[in-house]
């Protein structure tokens, strides 16, 4: 009979609320109540909803950890994915541009007929003592090359084919100590031998002894005497003169146009045969 | 034959490679340190001539194969290289390192003294003095120096294969 009691009032006491609730609403009166309760429980909520944020952005990074780390994964392999398509791009530019000069230089020679290789020098042929200056290329018999054939680029001539395989040509360096080329002061039009050096300098020399033969810097060319080499092609440029009137010539020291140590793309003149020096024949006397 | 030496051919050879492909980028007073010759002579003077002789004619062959000079020259020179210094440091009463570093110079000189003489046996234009002072005298000392460490490691080498003979 109590519990029967006790849960009757409860009904009626809501009951109750529930109407008077109804009445203010209509009647426009429940602001007030409503204000007052939120002004008492305010802080209450505040805090709960404080502790449910935190709840929730502990909740919400671990899920985003999950997701940041894939993330990030995908973002390192764009970005390794990047910088290989950049060194590749950057590679690209670098050989568009050499390739650009080369195209330039051979179509400002047009009586010259040219190859294209790569140069593989420090790959495969570079030789394997301090003796002989020579590099390897990547055109051989089966590119049309062959021995005696000029080598150069837009800075210069580089040295001439000594050896020709099938896919591969040796080439001997224009510093090589046994490498010798006909060469002209472009200024004053005399002319020399300039030789490579032990030590891979380059040396003018045979020049005539005289005043304004040559001086510091000089542009060195070749002059085509003796059909080693085409002329006019850029050897260097003179960097000091030594002359001593006892003796029968002059020689410089030259600095070569062609960067020897950086070396990338060269290019084979196809279309020069080099003059060989042949014994003449002698006659035989008439019977 | 030793089946240590089924390892040292195509070790030697790599270091032939690197003679050609990889050591000229390591240029030392405007020269390149020989690289395989070092070790040849190095495995000389620790294991004695004889056993220097063989690894002279291997890595002489494959180097030969590799260069542009009269085929059997280089081989010629490391050859003499690593006998001269393998007899001489046999002779020497506890060598110390300068003395083993001097036979290294020294066997550098002879070696490039048999290629120059073999270059112009076949008809190239050589300037002795010019290579001598601006080749020779340089690699010498560039080769002494290299050597230090190739000493090392040669010394670990030789007590590897020491502890495998014993084992046998």
């Amino acid at each position: 009979m109590k519990k029967l009691r006790g849960y009757n009032i409860w009904l009626i006491v809501l009951c109750s609320l529930l109407a008077i609730g109804l009445v203010l609403d209509q009647t426009g009166h429940l602001g007030p109540v409503e204000g007052g309760i939120f002004r008492a429980f305010g802080p209450i909520q505040k805090g709960l909803g404080e502790i449910g944020q935190s709840l929730s952005e502990v909740v919400g990074t671990a899920r985003d950890l999950r997701d940041l780390r894939a993330r990030n994964e995908q973002l390192v392999e764009l970005v390794n994915e990047l910088v290989v398509e950049n060194v590749r791009l950057k590679e690209m530019e670098a050989e568009n541009e050499i390739l650009r000069r080369l195209l330039d230089f051979a179509q400002s020679s047009p009586g010259h007929t040219f190859k294209a290789a790569d140069v593989r020098s420090y790959v495969v042929g570079r030789e394997p003592n301090n003796l002989i200056q020579s590099i390897l290329i990547s055109a051989g018999s089966q590119d049309g090359i062959e021995a005696g054939m000029p080598v150069v680029t837009e800075r210069g001539l580089v040295g001439r084919v000594e050896e020709v395989y099938p896919t591969l040509s040796k080439v001997r360096l224009i510093t090589d100590p046994n490498s010798a080329v006909s060469a002209l002061v472009q200024r004053t039009r005399s002319t020399g031998v300039v030789k490579g050096q032990p030590n891979g300098q380059l040396v003018l020399e045979y020049l005539p002894q005289g005043e304004d033969v040559v001086a510091v810097g000089d542009v060195i060319l070749t002059s085509g005497l003796g059909g080693g080499f085409p002329r006019q092609l850029m050897i260097g440029q003179v960097m000091e003169v030594y002359q001593r009137d006892y003796e029968m010539f002059q020689w410089a020291v030259l600095r070569p146009s062609v960067d020897f140590s950086r070396l990338e793309i060269v290019l084979v003149i196809t279309n020069f045969v080099p003059l060989r020096a042949e014994t003449p024949a002698i006659p035989s006397a008439q019977p | 034959m030793s089946a240590m030496y089924y390892v040292i051919v195509p070790v030697l050879i790599l270091l032939g490679l690197a003679q050609s492909a990889l050591v000229p980028y390591f240029r030392v007073f405007g020269v390149t340190p020989d690289l395989m010759m070092v070790v040849v002579v190095s495995w000389s003077l620790l294991r004695g001539w004889k056993a220097g002789l063989i690894w002279a004619l291997i890595g002489g062959l494959v180097l030969d194969l590799l260069s542009a000079l009269p085929f059997g020259t280089i081989t010629l020179g490391m050859v003499l290289a690593s006998v001269s210094a393998g007899i001489i440091i046999a002779n020497v009463y506890h060598p110390s390192l300068p003395v083993v570093l001097l036979a290294i110079a020294i066997s550098t000189m002879g070696y490039y003294l048999v290629l120059m003489v073999g270059m112009a046996l076949s008809g190239w234009s050589v300037a002795w003095m010019d290579t001598l002072s601006q080749v020779v005298l340089p690699v010498a000392g560039v080769n002494a120096g290299l050597a230090i460490v190739v000493l090392a490691a040669m010394r670990w080498l030789y007590g590897l294969i020491g502890r495998e003979e014993l084992r046998r």
